[in-house]
């Protein structure tokens, strides 16, 4: 009983974690940041409810994923096209975020800080024995093997590849700097859209003013920590959600509590991240035109 | 002749109620929290209070919402400058800030903040609730419910340990000990209930309230106390989620709401919550501000005078009345809601209601006092002695 709600868990747990990293994974290799993923996760799991409740699931999800694509758009023309700061503006769709769902709770259902997502509207889960589970942990997993594919086995992954390590060669090999590194932001965008609409409505079932509570900045380091590899960020997300709720799990029992805190319980995830990032993997090596913005010579 | 006698009754009745009104004047302002009417919640509590003032004191009120947390100090200014209300409520520790700027820029003016403390001004009246009386009532219901129900779990997830948490804590343990030990008692018999609490560190992740919950129903918890602002919504998600994958439309497991009538949320799973009486913070403070005993400082609303309750099916509804007046609901949706509201309250043992309103009366007398934890150290004294 303990064991399995563990396990379904922790594989709930790593939906949003894997799926942002993903995302940011591909946008990263192709040379363009955006740490703007905590604000997409936030201001899509938004929309999604709006969306959910509007035309049922399926468009819920749409939804989350189109906001998060339009985000990642405005993100890659900013730093592709007008050559803005990628930080600033990362850092400009998190603030965004926080003020844009504080204000659209109270003016969407007029009740300030959070609102419940009806039963009928949220994403269906599939009944195992264990219990039920999201198909978005099937969804998550299919995109990390299929965006490694995608940047290891095809012609665009070579390109996007390429772009990151050695812009001005693409350039000069004929690839279009700009529309590779934009495809790059809007797929991040668009992944961690989804991964906003996964937590509000399957997931959670609800919205509040702060649902993705640091997933996006997690997802960051996950990117990191998997050396830019989509296929490691499933055991990162796997790691994080496992410890994470491990942790709770634990702080649960008198028994352990007494010799060890619930503090440092909780610190669990978080310190095991740090102990992999810089233990296990070692140095990550990250594209050479990673955040800068592409000038033509 | 039958007209004009009429018509004499009808002005002395007039002149009656106006020479009413007019012994009873007095002015009331209430200054929501962002959100304002209908949020079914703390807001929506206040207002109630302001009702009952206007129909049992005759007081006029004056409701102002704010749109965000930086109208409350304009607001609160604009209407200590009019001079003309009695009492100027702010609904909400969020108003805190703002209240003891303007507080001391009006030392004239009295002002009344609910659930948050004003420290040093005179003119400010804080009302905190006694939330450990009100959780001993829930541990009550829970430790019966799950003796009868042949369980021996009931669990509470809190957000950041702070001190009024570890109130919360130490409340519904007192609450449950009380209840077994009533229950042997009673039966003979040398049951007990073992109580799992989890500090999940936030108020705002309901991805940690939902994981905590879970882990407490893996371990067999079939009532959960949830003190976690919006960390708890996840616990009651856990909760639904868990019975409905049984194939049930109704607890048990059961979740037990905090702060308003939460029982709305989860329509099925929640039979009750722990209301802290907002309306009746702002109906204490307006009656205190008119009849002279009004005092600066902290005041702590007891569970005798009506400062935290159980929420009982006629709360729920005067809430959501509240709410449709507001317009945030219809009266499809409030019907709906109650009767799930009216399912899950069903569901609970009969037993543990009376344990429930038994306690209730105890602490209302001052038969059964319960203790108060404000730091770890005594929270962890109790935790072993309430065993």
């Amino acid at each position: 009983m303990l064991i399995s709600s563990l396990i379904l868990g922790s594989l709930h747990a790593m939906v949003p974690i894997t799926m942002t990293a993903t995302g940011e994974i591909l946008s990263e290799r192709a040379g363009l940041v955006n740490i703007g993923l905590e604000g997409i996760l936030l201001i899509s799991a938004f929309t999604a409810v709006v969306g959910a409740e509007a035309y049922g699931p399926l468009a819920g999800l749409l939804v989350g994923l189109l906001t998060g694509a339009f985000i990642g758009l405005i993100h890659g023309i900013i730093a592709i096209y007008f050559r803005g700061d990628q930080t600033i503006s990362g850092v400009g769709i998190n603030v965004l975020g926080a003020g844009l769902v504080a204000f659209g709770l109270v003016w969407q259902w007029g009740q300030a800080g959070f609102h419940q997502v009806p039963r009928a509207v949220r994403v269906p889960a599939i009944s195992t024995p264990w219990g039920p589970l999201s198909p978005m942990v099937i969804v998550a997993l299919v995109l990390a093997v299929l965006t490694w594919y995608l940047m290891n086995r095809t012609n665009l992954g070579l390109k996007l590849r390429a772009v990151g390590e050695n812009p001005a060669a693409a350039d000069a090999a004929g690839v279009s700097v700009e529309k590779v590194r934009l495809f790059g932001a809007v797929f991040a965008g668009a992944l961690a859209g989804l991964a906003g609409a996964f937590l509000s409505i399957d997931w959670l079932a609800t919205i509040t003013k702060n649902l993705s509570a640091g997933r996006g900045f997690i997802a960051l380091a996950t990117v990191v920590f998997s050396g830019l590899n989509p296929l490691l960020a499933i055991v990162g997300g796997l790691i994080f959600g496992f410890f994470n709720s491990l942790a709770l799990v634990a702080s649960t029992s008198r028994e352990l509590t007494r010799v060890i805190p619930y503090q440092f319980l909780q610190m669990l995830p978080y310190v095991v991240t740090l102990l992999v990032v810089a233990g296990v993997i070692g140095r990550v090596r990250f594209p050479r035109a990673s955040g800068q913005p592409y000038r033509r010579e | 002749m039958r007209r004009s006698s009429l018509m004499v009754a009808v002005l002395l009745l007039a002149l009656l109620a106006g020479s009413l009104s007019a012994a009873a004047q007095g002015s009331l302002a209430i200054v929501f929290d962002v959100g304002g009417r209908g949020d079914l919640s703390f807001n929506d509590m206040g207002a109630l209070g302001g009702d009952r003032a206007q129909r049992e004191l005759g007081v006029t009120v004056r409701e102002v919402e704010s749109a965000t947390t930086a109208d409350f100090l304009p607001n609160l200014r604009a209407l200590a400058r009019t001079r003309q209300y009695d009492l100027i409520a702010g609904i909400g520790f969020l108003l805190q800030d703002a209240m003891a700027q303007v507080a001391a820029e009006f030392p004239n003016q009295k002002f009344a903040i609910m659930d948050g403390l004003v420290e040093g001004l005179p003119n400010v009246m804080s009302v905190s609730f006694a939330d450990h009386e009100g959780s001993a009532l829930m541990g009550a219901l829970a430790a019966t419910t799950a003796l009868e129900l042949g369980a021996d779990t009931v669990g509470i997830v809190l957000g950041i340990e702070i001190p009024i948490l570890l109130r919360f804590e130490i409340g519904y343990r007192a609450g449950v000990k009380w209840a077994v030990d009533r229950w042997n008692e009673m039966h003979g018999t040398n049951e007990s209930v073992k109580v799992l609490h989890v500090y999940t560190g936030a108020f705002d992740d309901p991805a940690r309230g939902k994981t905590a919950a879970e882990a407490m129903l893996g371990q067999g918890a079939v009532v959960i106390y949830q003190v976690a602002g919006a960390t708890g919504l996840g616990v009651f998600e856990a909760v639904e989620e868990f019975a409905r994958a049984q194939g049930k439309e109704v607890g048990p497991p059961f979740a037990i709401g905090v702060d308003s009538a939460q029982d709305y949320i989860a329509p099925g799973f929640i039979p009750v919550s722990m209301m802290k009486r907002i309306d009746t913070g702002v109906f204490t403070a307006i009656s205190r501000a008119l009849d002279g005993t009004f005092e600066g400082g902290a005041t702590l609303l007891t569970l005798a005078e009506g400062g935290v309750s159980a929420s009982t099916l006629e709360d729920n509804i005067e809430m959501m009345n509240a709410a449709i007046e507001a317009g945030t609901l219809t009266e499809a949706e409030r019907d709906e809601l109650l009767a799930g509201i009216q399912r899950a309250r069903e569901a609970v043992p009969a037993s543990a209601w009376e344990a429930l309103y038994t306690l209730d009366h105890l602490i209302r007398t001052g038969e059964f006092v319960v203790p108060q934890a404000l730091d770890a150290e005594t929270a962890e004294f109790y935790r072993e002695i309430l065993q």
